[in-house]
């Protein structure tokens, strides 16, 4: 049972690396690589400013709305790179390339629905709970093999159910930093994009 | 001499350390691997500072043990009853088992954020995603950077009178609006930046990673030396050498020479590297210490 | 001689945006047919003012920098169009380098800063360790390779961007007001390491520089823009003369052109305004081989002796005192060393001061203390400083800035467009405050903390990157602030600026404050650290520091 635990581990590593290899041969314009830097950064810094509240943070946020309107590529690498750049600061653990993984998904599922996203708000806001939600469970998936040395069913309601006050916050913080952030960043990042033809 | 390490063979040493002990499910091999991280932490970190985190890794350790028996009732001996369920032996020993784990994983963890600096990160990357490689360099010298600068920021708002005599809501408007200045100026900023890359060429040529590691002899024997004891550690345990049985009723592993052979070679390549700086800080001694006349 | 660079006929047309229709339409001119060849080997300055087409030209050499526009005319590099030559070699023959010294900075470590541009032409990576090695060293930067760029010091950061070009064996080198954010030192020590690049191994160099002091004496060719057109290119000693008698048929007409300043004013006043003291001097007398140093203008000045000079009489201002001083002592960090020790000074109403001293002396540590963001560990401020009202100008004035326009960002202090100081209304106020120019922005800051009606104004180097006609405009509006009762503070390292428009000064050295003395009296007294008035008289004329003195 504990294999799971350890190939878990390499299967989230090898599906990081197989992307971050193939994003590579895609042809970015520069400035976009500088704007990918420079949303990971703000994710990483925003994770600082937040440091004392638990799961309350605007990482996600960003991470979506640098999907939203940098793209695909854009939202998986500032997604993964903040889960893994941030770790040096907060603790590097087995659980980096499941945040890495998780993150990734959040950023490039957001520019996937990006114009749907950016027309309608509610869609917005349900995007922001499913993805607290799904951060949460797929996070649980990671818990249960690390506390339990296994993979059940019981252990993962298990998971779920110790976990469910964070999950809440993630949802919660998701939905309001998302509603805060979108339209300062939207003006911004859009007035950039157009300036500069990214 | 560990920090000296090349990235791709310290990343093989960590990656045998932090995940292959996980495998064995084996109390006794947690507990050596336990011993040994402990003494390469306190061979790397200052004193003070491994000391101050025993206490957490002890709380970690009971938080850990205790979670496992209050949703997990299987196992033969009952310890007692709590609001009627079982709570039994077996079940906290897997507990237990189970952070001894955990602990082993997070020592190494803290040994392999101490070692692997952002030079060896690059390095990583820069092989298979040059891309990835600067963009990262870039987050790392824009995190200290924002983080000081948002500071300055406020600062200089609040002096002008952002924040007035707001209330709670008025104030937190206001923090709102500055970080919506600050992200105006970020992305301003960031633009001369991508000039300058353009400037130097990004982009013409395929891009090539400076090397700033080599790739030594004895990086080959550790990694080699490594991939071996891998390998015969990864035949007993599928040969069963570690089993160690919870349910129904509690098993201890018990020791064979496939086992004991096991923990030489898992002991002997995890502390190498403990070995190979004790033993370079005494020549670094002996041979800068001034000599009587 | 041989030409590495000609530029013939060059135009250029921004492109204007509408992010309505989502169309672009040829827009404003940023370069008007301009031709001009600079031969191998030359260090030439290229002057303007502000929004004359300066950096726009350089980009434009450089190439691939700006991305829309249209662009007519050719420009020929080493005998090749710009166009024909493969990018690579383009990339690395031509460097271009920035005004910010943060911004260019691309990569966390030194090393990899210099390695950056080698790493993008993909070369060999023994070939790459040596040209390293060879940066490193020429710059001097061994003993911090392997430090934090964010770590690093101003000058320290345009100096490795300059290693970070040089290392790709650029033969022109394009520089952008590399030093109008360093310090005097900083600047010197850069404006030597470019001087040296040209002499020892033959780089042709354009600068692009507002401040001309410490350049012009170095440079074998000026080159002289104005609203996109080129007034002059030509050898120093020519251009300066054409500049004089430009300058001379223009007083005719224009009686108090120099004086005070405004976009109206003719272009070469407006130049006239960014030369060296001496220089000026030497036009304002009419001289045949003007000076470009102070030495130079010293010999200028003892064949000319000044007869009659308005003795610089400032009004006595009040003393009463606004805030108190006592014994300060400060540190950022318990095991740190004082930055500041034992210092007390008195601040009188309605007064101005200047605190002079180099990089790191505390200057800025000392104006923080008095915004109340920072406390002193030890000793008192009286009144308490959450009893005056201040205001507080940061070195970096982007800080300031939190609106997308001009407008709106006066508006948050509640200033009207009817209401705008005179100094500000040349100012297109729709514009994004990000988008002025160095010192439109502290013009504009300027205005914000002054409309906060202060008590106590402190002013953090209000002179970094900014054009002598913007120092101008702000020496007047510090003045006439003063009159209406506000205590100006000011660190700064511009003493010229200091001299206009400080009461008293002091050096802030040691940690401590050398004694607030009148201005006349500080800069009269010194001999080492003076104004460039004073130090062109020294021991020939005695009294002169201001340089309204020293002109006529």
């Amino acid at each position: 049972m504990r294999l799971y635990y350890a190939i878990s581990i390499l299967i989230a590593l090898g599906a990081l690396i197989l992307v971050l290899a193939r994003l590579d041969k895609r042809k970015t314009n520069v400035r976009r690589i500088v704007l990918i830097a420079v949303m990971t950064a703000l994710s990483i810094v925003s994770r600082f400013i937040f440091a004392a509240v638990p799961a309350f943070k605007p990482m996600a946020a960003i991470i979506v709305l640098t999907g939203m309107y940098l793209g695909f590529e854009a939202g998986f690498m500032c997604g993964a790179l903040t889960a893994f750049l941030s770790n040096f600061y907060f603790g590097q653990g087995p659980w980096t390339p499941f945040q890495m993984v998780a993150f990734g998904a959040i950023g490039a599922t957001a520019a996937i629905l990006a114009t749907q996203l950016k027309k309608r708000r509610f869609l917005l806001i349900i995007y922001a709970i499913i993805a607290g939600i799904f951060y949460s469970f797929f996070m649980d998936i990671w818990t249960m093999l690390w506390a339990n040395n296994g993979l059940s069913g019981e252990g993962y309601i298990a998971a779920i159910i110790s976990a469910v006050p964070y999950t809440i916050l993630y949802a919660a913080s998701n939905v309001v930093f998302l509603l805060l952030l979108e339209k300062p960043f939207g003006k911004r990042l859009g007035r950039i994009i157009h300036k500069y033809r990214i | 001499m560990t920090e000296r390490l090349h990235p791709l063979s310290m990343l093989i040493f960590f990656l045998f350390t932090i995940i292959l002990p996980a495998f064995t499910g084996n109390p006794y091999f947690y507990i050596l691997s336990i011993i040994i991280g402990l003494i390469m932490l306190f061979n790397t970190l200052p004193l003070s500072n491994v000391l101050k985190s025993i206490p957490g890794y002890l709380l970690l350790f009971v938080l850990i043990s205790c979670f496992n028996p209050l949703f997990y009732h299987d196992g033969d001996t009952i310890l007692f009853y709590l609001n009627g369920k079982r709570v039994t032996l077996e079940a906290l020993a897997y507990g237990m088992n189970s952070a001894l784990m955990v602990i082993g994983v997070l020592i190494w963890c803290r040994i392999f954020t101490h070692f692997y600096t952002s030079d060896k990160i690059m390095y990583l990357f820069g092989t298979f995603s040059p891309k990835t490689a600067i963009i990262i360099s870039m987050v790392l010298r824009l995190v200290p950077l924002y983080r000081e600068h948002i500071g300055t920021y406020r600062n200089t708002q609040k002096l002008l009178g952002i924040f007035g005599e707001g209330t709670f809501f008025e104030k937190i408007q206001a923090e709102f609006k500055i970080f919506g200045g600050f992200l105006t100026w970020l992305l301003e900023h960031s633009m001369t930046t991508s000039d300058s890359m353009t400037a130097r060429g990004y982009g013409v040529a395929k891009r090539k990673a400076y090397k700033l590691f080599t790739f030594k002899l004895s990086d080959a024997l550790i990694c080699c030396i490594t991939a071996v004891a891998s390998g015969y550690i990864i035949y007993a345990i599928i040969t069963g050498a570690f089993s160690t049985v919870f349910y129904p009723s509690l098993i201890l592993p018990t020791f064979s020479v496939k086992s004991i052979v096991a923990f030489l070679l898992f002991g002997i390549v995890s502390v190498t590297p403990t070995v190979r700086d004790i033993i370079y800080r005494l020549i670094c001694r002996t041979t800068t210490a001034p000599k009587k006349p | 001689m041989n030409n590495i660079l000609e530029v013939k006929n060059l135009s250029f047309y921004y492109d204007e945006y509408d992010s309505r229709t989502g169309l672009s339409s040829k827009g404003k001119s940023g370069i008007n047919s301009i031709s001009f060849s600079i031969p191998e080997g030359s260090f030439v300055t290229l002057c303007g003012s502000t929004g004359s087409g300066k950096s726009t030209l350089l980009k434009l050499i450089k190439g691939d920098i700006i991305t829309s526009g249209t662009l007519t005319g050719q420009i020929v590099f080493d005998g090749t169009d710009i166009n024909e030559i493969d990018s690579a070699v383009r990339a690395s023959s031509i460097g271009l380098l920035f005004q910010n010294p943060e911004d260019q900075i691309v990569t966390d470590k030194v090393w990899h800063e210099i390695a950056f541009g080698l790493e993008n032409l993909g070369m060999a990576q023994s070939e790459m360790e040596t040209r390293l090695a060879e940066a490193l060293a020429f710059f001097r930067l061994e003993n911090i390779s392997r430090h934090d760029t964010a770590t690093l010091s101003g000058g320290q950061k345009q100096l490795l961007s300059l290693a970070g070009v040089l290392a790709m064996y650029p033969r022109l080198l394009l520089l952008d007001e590399p030093t109008s954010q360093l310090d005097p030192e900083s600047a010197e020590h850069y404006i030597s390491t470019i001087k040296k690049l040209q002499t020892a191994l033959g780089l042709t160099v354009i600068i692009a520089e507002h401040n001309l002091d410490g350049i012009l004496p170095v440079s074998d060719m000026l080159m002289v823009m104005d609203n996109g057109a080129l007034v002059c290119c030509d050898t120093v000693e020519n251009a300066l003369n054409t500049i004089a008698s430009n300058k001379i048929s223009d007083g005719i007409s224009n009686k108090q052109s120099d004086s005070l300043t405004d976009a109206s004013s003719c272009s070469s006043s407006k130049i006239c305004a960014d030369l060296p003291l001496a220089t000026r001097y030497g036009i304002s007398i009419g001289a045949k081989n003007l000076p470009l140093d102070i030495n130079s203008g010293r010999r200028l000045i003892k064949d000319n002796i000044i007869s009659a000079y308005d003795t610089a009489s400032k009004p006595a201002p009040g003393n009463e005192p606004l805030v108190k001083l006592k014994n300060i002592s400060f540190r950022y960090t318990s095991s740190g060393s004082d930055i500041l020790s034992d210092l007390s000074a008195t601040f009188d109403k309605g007064c101005s001061y200047a605190i002079l001293g180099c990089n790191a002396s505390g200057k800025s540590t000392l104006l923080k203390l008095l915004t109340g963001n920072i406390k002193a560990q030890l000793g008192q401020i009286n009144p308490r400083i959450s009893h005056i009202k201040t205001a507080y100008m940061p070195q970096d004035t982007d800080n300031m800035f939190i609106a997308d326009t001009v407008e709106k960002e006066l508006l948050l202090v509640g200033l009207s467009p009817e209401n705008y100081p005179e100094y500000i209304k040349h100012i297109d106020y729709a514009k994004s405050p990000f988008d002025l120019s160095g010192g439109e922005k502290q013009l504009v800051g300027l205005a914000k903390v002054t409309a906060l009606s202060p008590q106590l104004l402190l002013l953090d180097e209000p002179t970094k990157g900014t054009d002598n006609i913007s120092r101008r405009k702000m020496t007047v509006a510090i003045n006439t602030l003063k009159e209406s009762g506000t205590t100006i503070i000011m660190a700064c390292h511009d003493m010229d600026f200091a001299a206009e428009c400080a009461d008293k000064c002091a050096i802030l050295s040691m940690g401590r404050l050398t004694g607030f003395k009148s201005c006349e009296e500080f800069f009269t007294d010194n001999k080492l650290y003076t104004t460039s008035a004073r130090a062109m008289t020294v021991g020939i004329t005695e009294g002169i520091y201001l340089e309204s003195q020293l002109l006529k």
